[in-house]
């Protein structure tokens, strides 16, 4: 019997436990909510592809900084792993807050924009930055620099330092990625048509199944099994040009291949300077967060409708931008990192 | 007996949760129950219940299926290939539902038949489906299906604020819950799940059972991708990938034991609607990714230890730790 | 395998064959012998080597989850645990400098977070008498979440980890790296605990038959507690590894390695239904599912086609190698009479080790 009773209080007590939890946390989640409302007429959400990594967390610091400026609420938050499904429920909850605004890196672009087109017909504005969604699905997209950009500076960094002579291959993300298609399409156009390039062979374009570390690694070693005569690789993704220079590093094979595409400074500084890696790019994911808040401002103010052709200028020196064609602004240029500028250089 | 009166307090801990989370969601943030918020909560979640209820028969025979969100992206892959290729898009659903038995038995055959471990013979077709899916589509997605389709997926029915594909998980969860808890069938699956040995000594088609539970996780997996490509607009060779751990933790708190033998398809469907209110009102709540991940784990703790003590109160142990002696004690 | 700790010299030797390794051995020798025909750039320097090196955290994983397994519960929190070990254990080392007491810092340190976090799953299930399943999705929910706290949005990088750390795939002892020799030793210290000791046994009992294990007198709740620390101080001690082998470890280190491990286990024959498999079969298995991925990849055929004939191997690799054990098996059964009965599977259970036993999960 006293076990029993003791089994009731238990019971019990985690039932208490249970409403405790659940008030406090909607409570104290739904006061700071409300402070923010207060502090600001108007809040704006920021949705990566996950939260948690370097690139992301500078857009949204970029983005905080210039709705600071606004005066808009910023917030900023995601799945933790890339889901789409995930994402859609984040969408649903900024729009049922009442959120007027929404900048989204999309997992998916075309499973999340039936659900972005739901929030915009309840009020919200959207903004893609980083990952486009389907152009019907948002007002403008900011992308961090243009595909044609991107797919030149990766052939000129691989180039330069095979003498624009020999086989390499590229080493993307996940098959579905659709940036990694695009900059990927727009390179073999180049290697076609520029005479620069007649002489560099692309071997294959190796999607790894997912887009974790140790998949990227698997797969590096298998492209040098495979491809033991090719000259270098270009990886497009902080994740498998990371990789990919690892590998070589544990391999002793820095002075046999080449290894570059888009890094981010801070994870590639080892591997540069060992010398391992000669050159890499990346565009400023700051500045690509700061000029997102900025089309913002003006999409929520309704000067800004997607229209090719429409300018607006940018507080804090981010300068001039021109709505291109299909709704999409460019921040930036793609920068080129070396021994030589990447100590200088800090996100 | 008491296997019932312990199922339904699990039911009935199920609701008073649910009753918890909306009544202090609905005070606290008025929005959760907004029409907005109530309607895309049942569109995000209504491919997520058929892949719940339609994987419980299997774990309900002691089995596992972690191939569903596979089925489903290959599922619904070919339909949206077969329609662009000009098939209508009745037959297309018609076509991937059929697929979605096959792949089901596929797995059902090599498990049951050849004696495989569950959790192997799925990984490896999980694998395998996704890879088809894969071959027929490459990276690509089919997008701008067919207004019927979509409007299955996320439209509502004429004149109302409800959701269409929620009156069909409803009607298919109604259907499920009726063959599994009011036919012969329903009770050799539970009775295979409990003690397979009593159940093959008693006459019951011990096999035939287990395999038609993997045709049933199958074709719900199909009817599952009917109504995400219907409401997500999209065919991909990835679509639902992300699924696959939230269906079978609903399917768990819903009170099947991932032992076999006991377990309810209202309770899982109880749980579905559990997490998608607790999601909607954390995220309400402002709370970030990995504060909902934190508080929905906590959540699960503190809901399951307290069932755990309603339920040893009364004097009835956990399912899972009954089915799991009756069988010990069966097979002595 | 609940094999009898007494047993004679030929009656051993027969235990042996009947052995579900043997036939996973089998598998194993056959498609290396295959791929080693077939593929040129199978054998080809440093190829035999990466596939060890691969293999190492899955199989230091699969080992851990084998001794939770093998008493009939599960672990799904391994692969948060694995990475909140990566970056905090990582920056720990790091950030010390105590000389050629790194590596010990570092591996009790990594082995003590991970048993801390597996205790806590320990305490849900016999405590809290939580079902394992649940207790270990929420505490993989917990875990990823305070990952991702941890990491606040950054990252660990490369250059900030220690030599010893940072060397363990790039240096070679007797041929092999540091990180495989670790798989080993971790391998033939839990298959020696596992099946030498009395603790091992008391695990298989448990697994057997949990109500009879505790008439016989074995603390079964300490027992529970035990494994869930074991497993989850060895899926630490990967996070370790992991930091070593990948360089960059980020909040989504580890997603998704939650199946892969346990897959290894079953596949290597450890039974989800307890009270059978071995640490040598988890670790074969780990192995199996790391050489079909690295064969395949070595193929000059798409990506796609690719995974759809990994998962193809997988299916016809599990039924190849049971097909094998049965085989082996049959005669002893002849011999003590046992009908080869398909519906039934816990008849022998605690008796006579079965294939097609623990096949069954």
């Amino acid at each position: 019997m006293k076990v029993l009773r003791n089994w009731r209080l238990l019971g019990t007590a985690s039932a208490a436990l249970v409403v405790a939890a659940v008030a406090t946390l909607l409570t104290v989640g739904g006061a700071t909510a409300r402070i923010a409302h207060r502090a600001s007429g108007t809040t704006l959400f920021m949705l990566p592809k996950f939260t948690g990594i370097p690139p992301f967390t500078q857009a949204d610091q970029g983005a905080a900084k210039v709705a600071k400026a606004y005066g808009y609420t910023l917030k900023y938050g995601g799945p933790t792993t890339g889901s789409a499904t995930q994402q859609v429920n984040f969408i649903n909850n900024a729009a049922a807050a009442g959120d007027k605004g929404l900048f989204i890196s999309a997992d998916n672009p075309a499973a999340v924009s039936p659900a972005l087109n739901r929030a915009r017909a309840h009020g919200m504005k959207v903004v893609s930055f980083d990952s486009d969604v389907e152009p019907n699905a948002r007002t403008v997209y900011v992308e961090g620099t243009s595909a044609a950009s991107i797919a030149q500076t990766e052939l000129n960094m691989l180039g330069s330092q095979i003498h624009y002579r020999g086989s390499f291959v590229i080493l993307s993300a996940q098959a579905t990625d659709s940036n990694q298609v695009l900059w990927n399409n727009v390179l073999k156009q180049d290697l076609k048509k520029d005479k620069k390039y007649k002489n560099m062979k692309l071997l294959a374009i190796v999607n790894p199944p997912n887009d974790g570390t140790p998949a990227a690694v698997q797969y590096t070693q298998s492209i040098i099994q495979k491809y033991p005569t090719m000259k270098g690789i270009i990886a497009p993704t902080t994740v498998a040009v990371a990789a990919a220079a690892q590998v070589v590093k544990q391999q002793h094979l820095c002075s046999k291949y080449v290894v570059t595409g888009l890094g981010d400074p801070q994870q590639m500084k080892p591997y540069v300077t060992s010398g391992c890696v000669k050159q890499f790019a990346l565009w400023n994911f700051a500045r690509e967060g700061e000029v997102a808040m900025c089309t913002m401002h003006y999409v929520l103010i309704g000067k800004v409708t997607g229209k090719e052709g429409q300018t607006y200028s940018c507080p804090d020196g981010l300068g001039k931008f021109k709505v291109g064609p299909q709704g999409t602004v460019k921040a930036g240029n793609a920068e080129v990192f070396s021994k030589k500028n990447l100590k200088a250089f800090t996100f | 007996m008491s296997r019932w009166r312990s199922l339904r307090r699990w039911e009935s801990g199920l609701i008073a949760l649910l009753a918890v989370v909306t009544v202090v969601g609905g005070i606290t943030h008025p929005a959760l129950l907004g029409i907005y918020n109530l309607q895309t909560m049942a569109l995000n979640n209504a491919d997520l219940a058929l892949l719940a209820i339609g994987v419980a028969p299997v774990i309900i025979t002691a089995d596992i299926d972690i191939s569903i969100a596979s089925m489903l992206a290959l599922c619904g892959v070919l339909m949206a290939k077969l329609w662009t290729d000009g098939m209508d898009i009745w037959l297309a659903i018609a076509v991937a539902i059929a697929l979605g038995a096959v792949l089901g038995l596929i797995n059902g055959l090599f498990v049951v038949l050849l004696e495989l471990p569950a959790l192997a013979v799925t990984l490896g077709t999980m694998g395998a489906y996704t890879g088809v899916a894969f071959l027929i589509l490459g990276g690509q997605a089919i997008i701008n299906l067919p207004q019927s389709l979509v409007t299955l997926g996320s439209g509502n029915i004429g004149g109302t604020q409800i959701p269409i594909s929620l009156v069909v998980v409803l009607a298919l969860a109604a259907a499920l819950a009726f063959v599994i808890h009011l036919t012969s069938y329903g009770r050799s699956l539970f009775a295979v799940g409990a003690n397979r040995q009593a159940a093959l000594f008693s006459g019951i088609p011990v096999v035939r059972v287990r395999l038609l539970a993997f045709v049933i996780a199958g074709v719900f997996s199909a009817l599952a991708a009917v109504l995400y490509v219907g409401n997500y607009d999209t065919a991909q060779a990835t679509i639902a990938s992300d699924q696959l751990l939230p269906a079978i933790t609903a399917v768990i708190l819903g009170g099947v034991s991932a032992y076999g033998g006991t377990g309810t398809i209202p309770g899982v469907v109880l749980a579905v609607v559990l997490l998608a209110v607790l999601q909607a009102a954390l995220g309400l709540a402002g709370l970030s990714g990995q504060a909902q991940t934190i508080a929905v784990g906590a959540i699960l703790i503190i809901a399951i230890g307290a069932g755990a003590g309603i339920n040893a109160f009364t004097g009835l142990r956990r399912p899972r730790r009954r089915a799991a002696v009756s069988e010990q004690l069966g097979s002595g | 395998m609940s094999e009898r700790p007494a047993v004679s010299a030929s009656s051993r030797l027969r235990a042996l064959l009947r052995h579900n390794e043997t036939g996973l051995l089998g598998i194993l020798v056959l498609i290396t012998l295959i791929a080693a025909v077939a593929v040129p750039s199978f054998s080809s320097s440093g190829n035999p080597t990466e596939i060890l090196d691969n293999a190492s955290l899955v199989v230091i994983v699969a080992v851990g989850e084998y001794l939770v397994i093998v008493t009939r519960q599960i672990d799904l929190s391994t692969a948060a645990t694995l990475g909140l070990s990566a970056y905090l254990i990582g920056e720990l080392v790091g950030g010390l400098h105590v000389g050629v007491l790194g590596p010990v810092v570092g591996i009790v340190a990594s082995l003590g977070l991970g048993a801390v976090l597996g205790l806590f799953n320990g305490l849900l299930v016999e405590r809290v008498k939580m079902p394992a399943i649940i207790a270990t999705l929420a505490t993989l929910s917990i875990y990823s979440g305070l990952q991702v706290v941890a990491t606040h949005g950054s990252q660990l990088y490369a250059d900030q980890l220690p030599s010893w750390l940072a060397n363990i795939v790039s240096e070679s002892w007797i041929g092999l790296s540091p990180l495989v020799w670790a798989a080993v030793a971790v391998t033939v210290v839990v298959a020696l605990v596992g099946r030498r000791t009395s603790w091992g046994r008391d695990l298989y009992a448990m697994g057997s038959n949990p109500e009879a294990a505790r008439y016989l007198g074995i603390r079964t709740s300490r027992r529970t507690y035990q494994v869930f620390a074991a497993c989850g101080a060895l899926a630490g001690f990967a996070g370790l590894l992991y930091a070593g082998q990948y360089g960059n470890v980020d909040a989504t280190a580890g997603n998704g390695f939650e199946l892969t491990a346990i897959a290894a286990a079953v596949i290597g024959g450890v039974s989800l239904f307890g009270g059978s498999g071995t640490a040598f079969g988890a670790a074969l298995g780990g192995l199996l599912l790391t050489e079909i991925e690295n064969i395949l990849a070595l193929l000059k055929i798409s990506i796609f086609a690719q995974q759809t004939l990994q998962g193809a191997a997988i299916v016809v690799a599990v039924a190849g190698y049971a097909l094998i054990s049965r085989r082996l098996d049959r005669p002893t059964r002849r011999q003590l009479g046992t009908a080869e009965d398909r519906g039934d599977s816990s008849a022998q259970a605690g008796s006579v080790p079965s294939a097609a036993q623990e096949l069954r999960a």
